[in-house]
């Protein structure tokens, strides 16, 4: 089995200061200085493809954490799965990507774009299509549901489009079931479904409970992947003629600042009475109360 | 000996049912602190479980049950936020009690002419802050722990904060405190700006961890705020040996910026400095206090920093972003017990302190120690370690190690990982001449080198516990071993 | 402009979701002269349909073989669009919604833009669409050059919705038994979800903090959350006070719950605590403590006793009941 994982890391929103938001003049995805992360979900999508055939009696680095991630693999011998990481991102992935190389994934590989595309999904997708329908295909691709900055949740739905294969979304688990055989665990807030399935296909990832903190690298699996490189590619070395990269279709710039802070509105009033009064009037409509 | 029940029931007639709790699970979460998180992510809890919390609501009551405590010979672990990282709160002899002061929680003054603030000792240090600030003042305490840590635990573990160079540590702000003794002695040290009158008593309290009294109620002192004049500034310097040189010169030329951290590269990796200083390591300052001063710092700072060679500046807005993040409230706590039990990756530190002409010796030392007796070496995922106070003698060294627990189970862990790491951290600390304990206070995993700590003065020590606590009720297994 | 809008949610979701789409069937509404409404389901055939801000011209019930996988829909629609085209397609903001629009929006050569919070129409030619960006710090402003635009419609927290029986409209019903077969899914079960805390997926929750006082006092508060509908959640001081259950509390070391209405009584407002109740809609904050952070989080405050304040909000919801 051979998969690919597409990631591309974000600046950690966390701690850019709220008025460093209130940008003046032009508004960027680019918020200034702070570190790059993976972004939350994707991070679960790489952990997600480590724990995947990693059976606790398999060897490697990462079979002792495979014992808190799954339980329901298939006894036996582990199947083999290769293992790739994937972005379209400037060199400040490669940390990212020596980091994935560290905690297990055989290849990683880098398309260098020539402009940001954060808001370009239909090139992004193109991009990674023809890199799947390159040399070496993958059975499966694996996506977080966001994209990189530009949040617009296409990539791995576009990717399918393009390839034409099949596409599930919400994914929170993967294993290999007694024949061997793909097992995707879908599941939203309230409902959950198993489906047996035959790759190729696009998973997109949802809430993963139990994979969504990648592992950590020992110092001596950093040291190693140092000497390892990543591959790195330019849009030239791509024919990206087979898919409509263009997103002439649209056009996407940032603008503002959404307004979304609380105000607390106080109420007032002579008697604790009074004040409850105000608040089931207001606030507790009759509709409401069940 | 009192059962569990005669103890719970007693407590309860002093102080009332409602103030005593006996919930199973309460007691387990009281029976450890941060030390043993690992196992209490996974829900075990070995320690033997104490009889009760009890939350006093007043000075009388704890008088009261420090008094119940000595008659009976009842082991009592003082506790407030539970921010505890050194074993200081572990419950570690049958039937203790927990004297949990977080119900004493009033702030009782802010004195504005005076600059001072009176709390209780339940009163959280964020919150505290926060009012103060709301009159432009400050307290100048900072530590990472400041969402979760009370006003009692942060003088009771002589802490620090990360503005310590400017402002000191806690025995450094407080002014005058209450404390009850294990007789049921309520003493206050009043508030006054200096005095000579015999030897300074507060020092028998402040760092006392428990295990001499109880503080109820703390009085510290304000600072003007002016956070709009904050300046940092931030270099990549090639090694530790330069970075401890140039913070040296910084110091001791008599600048005193708040914040003075040295990160190595590997400690600065995992707070993301490798991205922008990779394979460097990472020299700090900010600049505060009225604007000339705070200026007048920068300008001294990147003036001898003008004098060395080899470093390259950072954006200091970037750290200014990362370092407005450091605090550990109940959200990482919580995202750090998501990450253990998830990865089975999990980490601790050990600080320690020494003089500018062996700090860089300890630095290499521990680390080269490690990296050769550490039998499990190659679980490692971090090993490194920043310096973040220091003083015109010297400054400390927060070693910082993180593991896979890979070649045990995670009840194991304690005895694989952290216990010989910890050790290795505060022999060669001690061979080298530095202080084993730097801010986390002794606990209860560091006792067994308290007497080559302090040497010939640990008589001084041993005499405080033998007058103030004649039954060893107090905290037993902290700053003293159990079995004297 | 004709539309074709798809509610893909089922079950409990379906209301909210439709509930989503009204704002930008609002604002598009002067430039609708048509829209139609696919429902999908795949348990009951859905009786009920949303009150929307304009008339439906026909439903279309949809049957899926299977909820999970939603590639057979989407060739279902891209039929329908070749034989009765629109100009735009409105999905619900589901993970299938999302993943239909964005997938549609290639196939017919048009455009796509995800989780819109508004929109509005700049020209003949033109839609914009709004939606977060940046981990929701910032606003992306989309321009849709090219038919068929295909949207779907992010949560929009308080909008009530009407639901009727009657769709004033024909109505269309196409059995599952028309949508091919999906030869790439060998087995496809549904599970059974385990919630871990009742707190989990609650609409309305009573928090109490450590002002509720004492035991005794806490008691008091049941039935005042009968009257609400609400579960009662605690924070941590409560539940290390053994008040209440551990899986009560709220909060990062417990749950994170979103419910529609909170009302936080007696909590003076933590970092962690709060961060467990950001995603309710609606929170209303009572403590004796008029500078207590908790107000800081609120929408709604209140500064009195919890006890006389929530009793006399259980009398309001009791009289109104009985009258």
């Amino acid at each position: 089995m051979k998969l690919a994982v597409c990631f591309k890391t974000i600046h950690d929103y966390a701690m850019v200061p709220p008025e460093d938001w209130q940008m003046t003049g032009r508004y960027t995805a680019d918020p200034g200085p702070v570190r790059q992360v993976f972004n939350c979900y994707e991070e679960s999508a790489l952990e997600m493809a480590l724990a995947l055939g990693n059976s606790p009696l398999s060897s490697g680095p990462a079979s002792k954490n495979a014992v808190l991630t799954d339980s329901g693999d298939a006894a036996g011998p582990p199947l083999r799965v290769e293992r790739t990481a994937l972005t379209v991102d400037d060199n400040r992935a490669d940390l990212f990507l020596r980091h994935l190389i560290a905690v297990g994934y055989d290849r990683a590989v880098r398309v260098a774009p020539d402009r940001d595309l954060d808001f370009s999904p239909r090139t992004v997708a193109a991009t990674l299509a023809t890199w799947i329908t390159g040399s070496d295909p993958p059975d499966l691709m694996i996506f977080g549901p966001r994209g990189g900055a530009g949040e617009h949740c296409q990539t791995g739905p576009l990717v399918a489009e393009m390839l034409g294969w099949p596409c599930l979304m919400s994914v929170a688990a993967l294993a290999f079931d007694d024949s061997r055989r793909l097992r995707v665990t879908c599941r939203k807030d309230r409902s959950c479904r198993i489906h047996v399935v035959e790759p190729p296909l696009v998973l997109v990832t949802g809430i993963a409970t139990e994979t969504n903190r990648l592992r950590i690298p020992t110092l001596k699996q950093k040291l190693d992947a140092r000497n390892r490189s990543v591959q790195v590619l330019s849009l030239a070395d791509l024919d990206l003629s087979r898919f409509d990269s263009g997103d002439k279709a649209s056009s996407t710039d940032l603008v503002g600042v959404p307004k979304s802070h609380r105000t607390c509105t106080m109420i007032h009033g002579d008697s604790p009475q009074e004040k409850a009064q105000v608040l089931a009037d207001t606030y507790l409509k009759p509709e409401q109360v069940p | 000996m009192l059962s569990r029940q005669a103890i719970a029931d007693q407590l309860s007639d002093l102080v009332g049912r409602d103030r005593v709790i006996t919930d199973e699970q309460v007691l387990r979460e009281n029976s450890i602190d941060r030390y043993r998180k690992v196992q209490s992510v996974f829900g075990r809890y070995e320690l033997p479980l104490p009889a009760a919390v009890v939350k006093p609501a007043d000075a009388r009551q704890v008088s009261a049950i420090l008094k119940f405590a000595s008659r009976h010979g009842i082991n009592c672990v003082p506790k407030t936020g539970g921010s505890a990282t050194e074993g200081g709160l572990e419950t570690v002899v049958e039937n203790s009690i927990v004297l949990d002061g977080s119900d004493m929680n009033r702030i009782i003054e802010i004195n504005p002419v005076s600059m001072m603030a009176t709390a209780q000792c339940g009163v959280n240090l964020e919150v505290l802050e926060n009012k103060v600030r709301r009159q432009g003042l400050t307290i100048g305490h900072s530590p990472q722990s400041k969402p979760l840590a009370m006003m009692g635990g942060l003088v009771a573990t002589r802490s620090i904060g990360q503005f310590s160079t400017l402002y000191g540590g806690i025995e450094d702000m407080v002014v005058g405190l209450e404390a009850v003794f294990p007789n049921g002695e309520i003493t206050r040290i009043k508030n006054v700006p200096r005095r000579a009158c015999g030897p300074d008593i507060r020092h028998v309290i402040i760092g006392n961890e428990g295990a001499l009294c109880f503080i109820t109620e703390v009085t510290v002192k304000l600072y003007r705020y002016y956070p709009e004049n904050n300046r940092f500034l931030a270099y990549a310097m090639p090694d530790m040996k330069s970075g401890f040189e140039m913070l040296r010169e910084i110091i001791t030329a008599g600048y005193r910026p708040s914040i003075a951290r040295l990160y190595d590269a590997e400690d600065g990796a995992q707070h993301g400095f490798d991205q922008f200083a990779p394979d460097r390591c990472v020299l700090m300052f900010m600049a505060e206090g009225p604007a000339p001063l705070a200026r007048a710092t920068a300008q001294g700072i990147e003036e001898i920093a003008g004098r060395y060679t080899g470093w390259n500046p950072i954006d200091s807005k970037r750290i200014e972003n990362w370092f407005n993040h450091l605090n550990w409230g109940p959200e990482k706590v919580a995202e750090e017990r998501e990450l253990i039990r998830k990865t089975l990756n999990t980490g601790f530190t050990t600080e320690v302190s020494g003089n500018w002409d062996i700090i860089h010796s300890i630095y290499e030392n521990t680390l080269n120690r490690i990296k050769t007796d550490f039998p499990h070496v190659d679980d490692l995922t971090l090993l490194g370690g920043h310096s973040s106070h220091s003083y015109q003698t010297g400054t400390n060294m927060y070693f910082v190690y993180d593991y896979n627990i890979n070649a045990c189970s995670p009840d194991r862990e304690l005895e694989t990982y952290h216990v010989p790491l910890n050790a290795m951290v505060v022999e060669e600390t001690l061979k080298a001449g530095g202080s084993m304990v730097h801010h986390h206070g002794i606990g209860k995993y560091r006792t067994p080198w308290t007497r080559q700590e302090h040497g010939s003065a640990y008589y001084i020590l041993e005499s405080l516990k033998q007058v103030f606590d004649p039954c060893r009720i107090m905290n037993k297994g902290t700053i003293f071993t159990v079995d004297p | 402009m004709k539309a074709l809008a798809v509610l893909t949610g089922d079950g409990h979701e379906i209301r909210s979701r439709a509930s989503d789409m009204v704002p930008l069937l609002s604002s598009l509404a002067e430039s609708l002269s048509d829209l139609e409404l696919c429902m999908i389901y795949t348990g009951s055939v859905p009786d009920r349909f949303p009150e929307w801000p304009m008339a439906l011209s026909r439903v279309h019930r949809i049957q899926l073989p299977d909820a999970g996988v939603p590639d057979p829909l989407l060739d279902f629609i891209s039929d329908m669009a070749e034989t009765c085209p629109k100009n735009l397609y409105l999905f619900d903001g589901t993970d299938i919604g999302d993943c239909l629009a964005a997938r549609l929006g290639y196939r017919l050569a048009g455009s796509s833009c995800l989780q819109v919070q508004t929109c509005r129409m700049t020209d003949e030619k033109n839609l914009t669409s709004w939606r977060l960006a940046c981990g929701g710090h910032l606003l992306a402003r989309t321009v849709l050059e090219k038919f068929p635009w295909c949207l779907s419609a992010a949560a929009t927290p308080g909008t009530a919705l009407g639901w009727t029986g009657d769709s004033g409209c024909p109505v269309t019903d196409h059995p599952a038994a028309a949508m091919p077969v999906q030869s790439w899914v060998i087995s496809s079960v549904s599970v059974p979800v385990e919630t871990d805390s009742p707190l989990t997926g609650a609409d309305r929750i009573l928090v109490l903090g450590n002002g509720v006082g004492s035991r005794e006092n806490l008691a008091r508060m049941n039935p005042v959350a009968e009257a609400l509908g609400a579960q009662i959640g605690a924070t941590r001081p409560v539940v290390m006070n053994g008040w209440l259950p551990m899986a009560r509390l709220i909060g990062v070391s417990g749950t994170m719950v979103a419910p529609s209405l909170c009302i936080v009584a007696g909590a003076s407002g933590t970092g962690a605590f709060c961060a467990g109740i950001r995603q309710a809609e609606c929170i209303v904050a009572i403590n004796t403590d008029p500078d207590a952070p908790v107000f800081e989080t609120a929408d709604v405050g209140i500064v009195d006793d919890l006890v006389p304040v929530l009793l006399a909000l259980e009398t309001l919801i009791r009289k109104k009941e009985s009258s």
